[in-house]
């Protein structure tokens, strides 16, 4: 079974090769634009293995969508990964990481091989 | 001085009339201006009389029965701050007081018995055109602020807005190039990436533009930990294999202890360096690193044997922009890489400078403060403050627990952040209220500590909560649970570097 990962980001652009490369890495993909499809699509899909957020994103922030994540039972357990582009965003990440529940954070922008490193090693220790 | 052709309009607070009087007549003997004297005879009464009427300067008696020195003082110059004060003083005792008060914003004072007719008014013209310019001054600082704050406003939209498109040229070439949308040819392949190394050096020529504006604003953020120096040396070492041909890198490491730095910067700096020493040299060169001690700093080296910098040359080398050399020998550099270390090393609280020869090569030498526990320590609760600051609360509790380091150093560290200052000499704008408790950094310390914190915090309820460790012998989500029956947010923090 190919891993299932929630990818929401509203840079399309982003979004287009980020999905790309991650499908032919071997994952399955499914692609949000703001912060309320994410939780729409990770509720009733249902089935991800991980969730990658953007922080900065319409409706919902990523923030925001984590906690709404992490209060339903169905996807509280499932593991997250942070991206941001913003260098006061990452610092207050840092430093909420644990409270949050987040399994890892990566800065924008990012190099796909270390993405792909960063998501195989939250998967394997799930 | 120009002639004003307005009265001048002037506030007398004094309580002896004798003094009044002579006050009085010496305005009015004055042939250069015209002046119009009001005069109260206690502080009260004065703030009545500026409460009603318009004027122009105020002549402050400091022995006043309702209010003496620094008082009367403050009392009259918050009710009109906009207004010019000049001190009469009738004692060489007051004159000490008086010139404190200077300090706080009086324009001049006179002491009484001593002064003319003439030096009084010259003090009264001069004080209001003094005071005017300040006014102008203050304006024109004010606008420069606001325009300092849409120049960085801008600087950071503008490096995200740059940043996205960049990943995505980036990220698509390579899946192109990787073969991920169907077989390229090798010339294809070969275009691919000269797109991949164009969006490198563009990628590269934004952020040390922006690090520059960040820094020179006052804005780059520095995640200063402990980091070991041969590790960043062979960190650049390995980055940079790639494009370094068939020189010869070496790295001669002696004893060096770890220093007190953001990582991620003086690997740009260590890098910048490096890509220098290798566009200088021919492919045969040799390139060495060397760090050792010297004098409490670590002392790291970069020399080549390339072609070396004209004598001349060397004091713009580490200016924006200036490239050095003749045109014919342009190496593709923005002539901002040195500038960027310049800036990066001094916020370091470290220095740089080169050494060359024309033909013998070059030798690029910076040093950086050494480790201690001390300077991490003031380090990580100045920035939990900022972050807790940055979200809005502007009360932070400190909890500080370990039994050495932290009673070692904390009363130094409380009395610097008080002060609202930290080690890179940025002004926290509030000063936080605060408390500390300390503990020993094990389960049952942290237990005991949860337990007394409700009665604690009953008198004193703060919106956030950061706590330190000087090593890491505690799972981060245990102590936040325990935390957090204090309902407010807590920024963990940890003196030894953040565990992996």
């Amino acid at each position: 079974m190919k891993p299932r990962i929630l990818l929401a980001d509203d840079e399309a652009s982003i979004l287009k090769v980020t999905k790309l490369r991650l499908e032919h890495e071997g994952f399955q993909v499914v692609t949000a634009v703001d912060g309320e499809e994410a939780l729409q699509k990770a509720f009733d899909n249902g089935g991800f293995d991980l969730f990658l957020l953007d922080i900065k994103m319409p409706k919902s922030d990523g923030f925001q969508v984590v906690k709404k994540l992490k209060e339903n039972p169905s996807t509280a357990k499932i593991p997250v990964i942070l991206f941001t582009a913003s260098s006061h965003q990452w610092q207050r990440l840092i430093a909420r990481c644990t409270e949050l529940g987040i399994a890892d954070c990566v800065r924008k922008p990012f190099e796909s091989k270390e993405l792909i490193a960063r998501i195989r090693r939250v998967l394997e220790t799930r | 001085m120009e002639e004003k052709p307005e009265k001048i309009r002037v506030l007398l607070i004094e309580d002896e009339d004798a003094d009044a009087e002579w006050t009085r007549r010496a305005l009015a003997k004055s042939t250069t201006s015209s002046f119009e004297l009001r005069r109260t005879e206690r502080i009260f009464t004065g703030l009545e009389c500026l409460k009603k009427e318009s004027f122009d300067a105020i002549l402050l008696d400091l022995h006043l029965p309702d209010g003496t020195g620094l008082e009367a003082f403050e009392k009259v110059h918050s009710q009109a701050p906009h207004l010019p004060v000049i001190l009469l003083t009738g004692s060489l005792v007051d004159e000490k007081i008086a010139l404190k008060v200077l300090e706080k914003g009086a324009q001049d004072y006179l002491l009484k018995g001593k002064f003319d007719d003439s030096m009084l008014v010259r003090s009264l013209l001069y004080a209001l055109q003094r005071h005017k310019l300040q006014k102008e001054l203050g304006a024109a600082n004010q606008q420069l602020e606001k325009l300092n704050r849409l120049k960085d406003e801008f600087v950071a939209t503008v490096s995200h807005e740059l940043r996205t498109p960049l990943t995505a040229i980036k990220e698509s070439a390579s899946l192109m190039r990787d073969g991920v949308l169907g077989k390229v040819n090798k010339e294809q392949e070969d275009f691919l990436t000269t797109i991949d190394e164009s969006v490198n050096r563009l990628a590269q020529l934004i952020n040390n533009m922006l690090d520059l504006a960040k820094i020179e604003a006052g804005r780059m953020e520095f995640k200063r930990r402990k980091v070991s120096v041969k590790d960043l040396i062979k960190t650049t070492l390995k980055n940079y294999e790639s494009i370094t041909g068939n020189r010869k890198l070496k790295a001669d490491l002696l004893e060096v202890p770890d220093v007190f730095a953001d990582s991620d910067k003086i690997l740009q700096v260590l890098g910048n360096l490096l890509s220098n020493a290798i566009k200088f040299t021919t492919d045969d060169g040799t390139i060495t690193f060397t760090a050792q001690e010297q004098n409490g700093e670590a002392v790291i080296t970069a020399q080549d044997n390339g072609t070396g910098i004209a004598k001349e040359d060397l004091p713009k080398l580490f200016q924006k922009f200036s490239q050095v050399g003749t045109a014919e020998k342009k190496t593709g550099g923005t002539g901002l890489g040195l500038a960027l270390c310049k800036e990066i090393v001094e916020s370091q609280k470290g220095r740089i400078s080169a050494t060359s020869e024309l033909a013998k090569g070059s030798q690029f030498t910076f040093t950086l403060p050494v480790y201690t526990s001390k300077l991490a320590l003031e380090e990580s609760f100045a920035e939990q403050l900022e972050i807790a600051k940055s979200d809005g609360e502007e009360s932070v509790g400190l909890i500080a627990m370990d039994s050495g380091i932290f009673r070692d150093h904390l009363e130094q560290v409380m009395e610097r952040l008080r002060r609202g200052i930290h080690r890179t000499d940025t002004v926290l704008a509030v000063e936080p209220n605060w408390m500390v408790i300390l503990a020993t950094a094990d389960l049952k310390g942290i237990e005991a500590m949860a337990k007394r914190l409700p009665d604690v915090l009953k008198n004193y309820a703060p919106q956030s909560l950061a706590f330190g460790t000087a090593s890491y012998p505690l799972d981060g989500k245990d102590v936040s649970a325990l935390l957090s029956k204090a309902k407010a947010s807590v920024y963990p923090l940890y003196i030894g570097g953040m565990p992996k």
